[in-house]
């Protein structure tokens, strides 16, 4: 696609760092990952952080966001159990990751079911060269991304979890992610969730900030495989703090007559960039991505999303709704890709913006790219502002503008919310948007 | 004129018919009932030539030629006309277009030059009247947007238009209202003669009160298992096809 | 399905009607781009200093970028020095009747189905064609000049109203915008002109026939228009090229200056070679079409019928300065064996209560691949604009591709911006019902192909409507339709 001019310069700091922290990275503890950090970062080298001049980050320059004043090493910040309580929801075990790691002690595993196992990945690595056999970075080829190249090759750990053949893991899992600390810290989590056979997981991550002090980065790279006939049900909230800045990407294989549904709720943060890739590998499979980004204040947040149909027969809907309050950016990019084998694709793509406040913008950019004929496959993408006939109507009814303009903005973000199944968690998301959404 | 004779087809490797026959001459009303699923629109399909339709044995016989082997359109230009059940839309193609493109097509089949345009408007105008269509339908594109009732009007429109020697019309009397049933069925009845049939598949007795059939067929299971006269649509009406499903249930697949 | 299968060899095998070479001898450069190719094109041209000074600039501008690779095309590289950048007809003195025209290209003009004689005896159309690089008869001059309508070849109007020509001259497509609207700033030899004079609304429809002959030649032809205010004209522009082994490349460009009030429709059914079914031959087509809005409530319409062109790249645009003004783009884009065409539109929006409307259908068959791109910008301030995007595609066989990329980038709150595109082929029981009524698959094909154009062939005018119908179904031949 376009011709990446990128300055060296970029990647020098990273080239440093990444010798500075050898013993640290996840290569550390197996070999097959020490050479596919080596030829990361080499192959990062050449492309540097990605500004508006590459095709992919058009519309955010991560530049912004990242620049030589990071590390990668911050002073650990101790949170207490009680400072970080009132973020688990119910009785869903929960997972803490602090920075990208996961903390044993202040997690609540009681609930956790004995057959879901959780590890670090280093640990997993450490002993095997497969995390229940999905192989390290195995997902990706030259297509990664600047960024997916720069935390394959930075990483030092991150989670893996995996769900056995057949087993049905009824109570959600909670993934609670939080950044915290008093340094400017590039962070390079890296997970991977695998569902077994037949198995299926409902995953809730959330993001949040406790005693963030300065400005963070980070770069979360999760792959994920739902194998033959399992069912994966990723739920996201992103409600970092202002400071923060995060690129979290999902690289998602779905598997025969698989599953895979996404939401994705993003409400705060300095710039939050979203990679939700899902490749289908499998006939019959059936994927449904939703996504709601509320931004303002001088905010930016980006949703990328590619739905590759590699093979015939299978399903996939997307619906992404924006609303950008006043100095806010959002973006929204999704692409549709259908083989030529892909026959019988049925992929359909929906963008809704509602633009608010006076230095509002939205860049969205639909894609289809097909090559196969037999296929129904469409987008739409709309913006405007809030339906004006609605909302006098609510103000005849004697609500005044600032509630009518929050009841039908409740409602145009109710339909993202209404698609989440876990009850907990759903009526969490909804107290969240309405926090943010006015 | 028609003569269908142990007709089996199957759909996506499932027998719909199973041995069907029927015999249609010149001049006759034949009407087909059944309850759904039984294969009739199978049957219709099978008469116009659609692919999706396997047919594994029997053969179709249209003035004594052998219509298996003929395309859609070639059955068309010899006259066999089909009322879909769900009639399509072609967005774009003005039905004026649709149907001179069709009148001479068939014209060039028997030999004939194209129509003349001001023939063909009066005939157009002529046929308009006669199933008694808004003009405003005819300049539309083929069915688009067109509520159901006004669909199945304007396929007899389109069979008025081309004038069939066999004509299928396939639940065509189903989403009409009281009146539009009757203009339909006067139509029909307008443009009967003796050169000419019809077969009429249909649900309800109703219709069969403004065509008078010749001939009631039950269609069950993928074969005709009775035939009869007009009676036997009333019996049919008030006795219900549960008689039929049990008399016939054990008939093997 | 078999029927489909059929027709779909039929398509490919299908012939381009247009390949006969004119026999008229042209004096031709030989191949090479120096500062010398250009100084010797505008001597030739007898052209004043200020043009030659333009082309310069143009051409050390045109050395320092890089050719575009953005577009989702494969071709192989370019070789400039290759290209010959100067043919013209050799009779080419003033001519002052059709008598004293070569024959030959009175022949030419008559197998692309425009004899200037009966152009100018029957249709009301005034025509300029273009033969590779150079105008060669405006008809219709005189009764145009008494409305104060100037339509000429743009060689005459450097030499006969150049300050027209130096207000005008890329006002809309600077030398600087892209590498082949430099390059053709720097070497293109004629093209057209035409001004619409304050009020007069021009009574007929000018158009210009583009045409490459010569071998090994590129054909690089500027176009400008202006309309003043309240102003009206339809421009119609066909092409078309003969049948050659090598490709050929053809850069134009094309400039719309609509002020306040005024209203420019642009037509064209670019027709050019597409290559052979392999992808051997047939001509690149790099070029740059912008219009502006300049006044207030002005209007500036593209209509493209794209049949032709191994390589089509063409972004027809418009920008919507003045308040009130409308750009609309209407498009039909269909490719063919080995085809590419990546063409779609600019709307960018400046002025309040704006409004664009984007119609794209596009149309794969064989092995070719068919994309829209288009940008839709609306600025800060520019309050209640409007835009409605509609792009569908429809693919025949299972070995081309057909790919949508649409930019939208709203930065006021007020605008209300829709697009929605579709991908899919041709119903197979749309097929069936038109077996039913005695209408057999080929021109089932070609009547539902043309159903699904009908938008943008509905905003062509009468005699090039009816010419693209037909043109479609040639180009989906043996055929569809
Ligand atoms: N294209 C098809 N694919 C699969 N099954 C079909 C198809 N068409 C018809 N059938 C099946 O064949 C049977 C007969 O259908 P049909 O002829 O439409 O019945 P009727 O018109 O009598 O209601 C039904 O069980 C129906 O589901
Ligand atoms: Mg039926």
């Amino acid at each position: 696609m376009s011709v990446a001019t990128i300055k060296r310069d970029t990647s020098a700091k990273w080239l440093e760092e990444f010798e500075l922290t050898a013993g640290n990275r996840l290569g550390a503890a197996n070999a097959t990952v020490k050479e596919k950090q080596q030829k990361a970062i080499t192959e990062f080298a050449e492309k540097g952080i990605p500004d508006k001049k590459v095709e992919d980050y058009k519309y955010t320059n991560i530049r912004l966001y990242l620049n030589d004043e990071f590390g990668m090493k911050g002073n650990a910040t101790r949170l207490k159990s009680s400072d970080i309580r009132h973020l688990f929801l119910g009785g869903h075990a929960t997972i803490v990751m602090i920075n990208g790691r996961f903390v044993h002690e202040l997690s609540s595993l009681k609930n956790l079911p004995r057959e879901v196992v959780v590890k670090n990945l280093f640990t997993v690595l450490k002993e095997t060269d497969t995390v229940a056999g999905i192989e390290f970075n195995g997902q990706f080829d030259e297509k990664a991304s600047p960024l997916t190249l720069l935390n394959t090759a930075l990483t030092q750990d991150g989670i893996s979890i995996t769900v056995p053949k057949g087993y049905d893991c009824k109570g959600p899992l909670h993934l609670l992610h939080i950044s915290s600390g008093t340094d400017k810290v590039l962070y390079n989590p890296r997970n991977v969730v695998k569902v077994g056979e037949g198995a299926s997981l409902t995953l809730i991550e959330s993001y949040c900030s406790v005693d963030l002090d300065e400005k963070i980065f980070t770069n979360s790279v999760t792959e994920m495989v739902v194998e033959k006939d399992a069912t994966l049900n990723n739920y996201i909230l992103q409600e970092e703090d202002p400071k923060a800045s995060q690129s979290n990407l999902h690289q998602v294989s779905v598997g025969t007559t698989g599953k895979f549904n996404s939401v994705i709720v993003s409400l705060n943060g300095a710039m939050v960039r979203n990679d939700l890739n899902v490749s289908i590998n499998g006939e019959n499979a059936e994927i449904h991505m939703h996504g709601l980004f509320v931004v303002k204040d001088g905010h930016h947040i980006d949703n990328h999303s590619l739905v590759e149909h590699n093979v015939p027969n299978c399903f996939s809907n997307e619906l992404y709704k924006g609303v950008v309050g006043d100095g806010g950016t959002g973006v929204f990019n999704g692409k549709i890709f259908v083989k030529q084998d892909a026959q019988k694709t049925n992929a359909y793509q929906s963008n809704k913006n509602i633009l608010l406040g006076d230095n509002s913008t939205i860049n969205t950019k639909p894609q289809l790219e097909i090559y196969a004929d037999d296929v129904k496959c469409s987008h739409g993408t709309t913006t405007g502002r809030l339906d004006e006939e609605a909302l006098f109507y609510l103000q005849t009814r004697g609500l005044d503008q600032d509630l009518a303009r929050k009841v039908l903005l409740g409602a145009f973000a109710k339909e993202i919310s209404d698609t989440v199944k876990d009850e907990a968690f759903r009526n969490h998301l909804e107290k969240r948007i309405q926090v943010h959404i006015v | 004129m028609l003569e269908i004779k142990n007709l089996k087809v199957s759909v996506e490797g499932k027998e719909i018919l199973k041995g069907l026959n029927l015999k249609v001459n010149k001049g006759e009303v034949h009407a087909i009932m059944g309850p759904n699923g039984a294969g009739k629109s199978t049957l219709a399909s099978v008469i116009a030539g659609k692919e999706d339709y396997e047919v594994t044995g029997g053969s179709i016989l249209f003035n004594g030629k052998d219509i298996l082997e003929l395309s859609p359109d070639e059955r068309a230009k010899e006259g066999v006309f089909l009322a879909f059940q769900y009639p399509i839309e072609i967005p774009g193609v003005s039905t004026i277009n649709f149907l001179k493109t069709a009148v001479n097509e068939i014209r060039a089949h028997k030999g004939m030059g194209p129509m003349e345009a001001k023939e063909f408007l009066a005939m157009l105008k002529e046929k308009q009247k006669l199933v008694q269509i808004d003009t405003n339908l005819t300049g539309r594109s083929v069915n688009e947007g067109f509520s159901g009732g006004e669909k199945k009007r304007n396929e007899i429109f389109q069979m008025a238009m081309l004038n069939p020697q066999l004509a299928v019309l396939d639940e065509t009397d189903s989403g009409l209202d009281i009146d539009a049933l009757r203009i339909v069925a006067e139509g029909v009845n307008k443009l009967r003669s003796k050169e000419n049939a019809f077969l009429v598949i249909t649900h309800y007795q109703r219709l069969l009160e403004y065509i008078i059939p010749d001939f009631v067929h039950v269609l069950y299971n993928g074969q005709i298992v009775k035939s009869g006269t007009r009676e036997l649509a009333l019996e049919l009406e008030s006795k219900g096809y549960d008689w039929i499903k049990k008399e016939f249930s054990e008939i093997p697949a | 399905m078999a029927g489909s299968d059929k027709i779909l060899e039929e398509i490919t095998s299908s012939e381009y009607k247009y390949g006969f070479t004119s026999n008229i001898e042209s004096d031709t450069i030989p191949p090479g781009l120096t500062e010398e190719t250009i100084r010797f094109i505008s001597a030739k041209k007898e052209e004043p200093e200020f043009m030659l000074e333009y082309r310069l600039k143009a051409y050390r501008h045109w050395l320092t970028i890089k050719e575009p690779h953005w577009a989702h095309l494969k071709y192989p590289e370019i070789d400039y020095q290759s290209i010959s950048y100067y043919s013209a007809p050799k009779k080419q003195k003033v001519l002052n009747s059709l008598d004293e025209v070569d024959p030959e290209l009175l022949r030419t003009f008559e197998k692309l189905g425009i004899s200037l004689v009966e152009q100018m005896r029957l249709s009301g159309v005034a025509v300029d064609a273009v033969l590779d690089s150079v105008s060669v008869k405006t008809t219709f001059k005189e009764k145009l000049s008494e409305l104060g309508i100037i339509f000429c070849s743009f060689s005459d109007a450097v030499k006969e109203h150049p300050e027209l020509i130096k207000k005008f001259m890329g006002s809309v497509v600077p030398i600087t915008d892209n590498y082949f609207s430099a390059l053709n700033a720097a070497v293109f030899s004629d093209g057209s002109f035409c001004y619409i004079p304050k009020g007069v609304r021009c009574p007929m429809e000018l158009s210009t026939y583009f045409r490459i002959n010569s071998a090994g030649t590129g054909q690089f032809e500027r176009t400008l228009i202006v309309a003043d205010e309240g102003s009206y004209v339809s421009y119609l522009e066909g092409c078309t090229a003969p049948m050659r082994d090598e490709n050929q490349l053809h850069a134009a460009v094309v400039e719309i200056v609509a002020h306040k009030d005024a209203e420019v429709k642009y037509s064209t059914v670019q027709n050019w070679y597409p290559g052979n079914k392999e992808g051997k031959g047939g001509i690149y087509n790099f070029v740059t079409k912008r219009g502006i809005c300049l006044g207030d409530n002005s209007k500036i319409s593209w209509t493209q019928v794209e049949t032709g062109s191994a390589i089509t790249w063409k972004y027809p645009s418009v920008i919507l300065k003045g308040n009130n003004s409308v750009g609309e783009f209407y498009s039909i884009a269909v490719t063919n064996n080995m085809q590419q065409a990546d063409t779609g539109t600019k709307m960018t929006h400046i002025g309040k209560n704006t409004k664009s409307t984007i119609v794209s259908k596009g149309i794969a068959a064989g092995k070719s691949n068919n994309s829209y791109r288009g940008l839709v910008r609306i600025n800060k301030g520019a309050s209640k604009a409007r835009n409605y995007s509609q792009c569908d595609s429809l693919l025949m066989g299972d070995r081309c591709g057909a790919h949508t990329f649409p930019y939208l980038e709203i930065n006021d709150k007020t605008a209300v911006v829709e697009h929605e595109a579709t991908t899919s082929k041709i119903g197979e029981d749309q097929i069936f019902y038109c077996n039913q009524r005695g209408i057999d698959t080929e021109k089932a094909i070609g009547l539902i192909v043309n159903g699904y154009c009908r938008e943008v062939l509905n905003k062509l005018p009468m005699e090039f409507a009816v010419e693209a119908q037909k043109l479609l179904a040639v180009s989906l031949e043996g055929s569809v339709g």
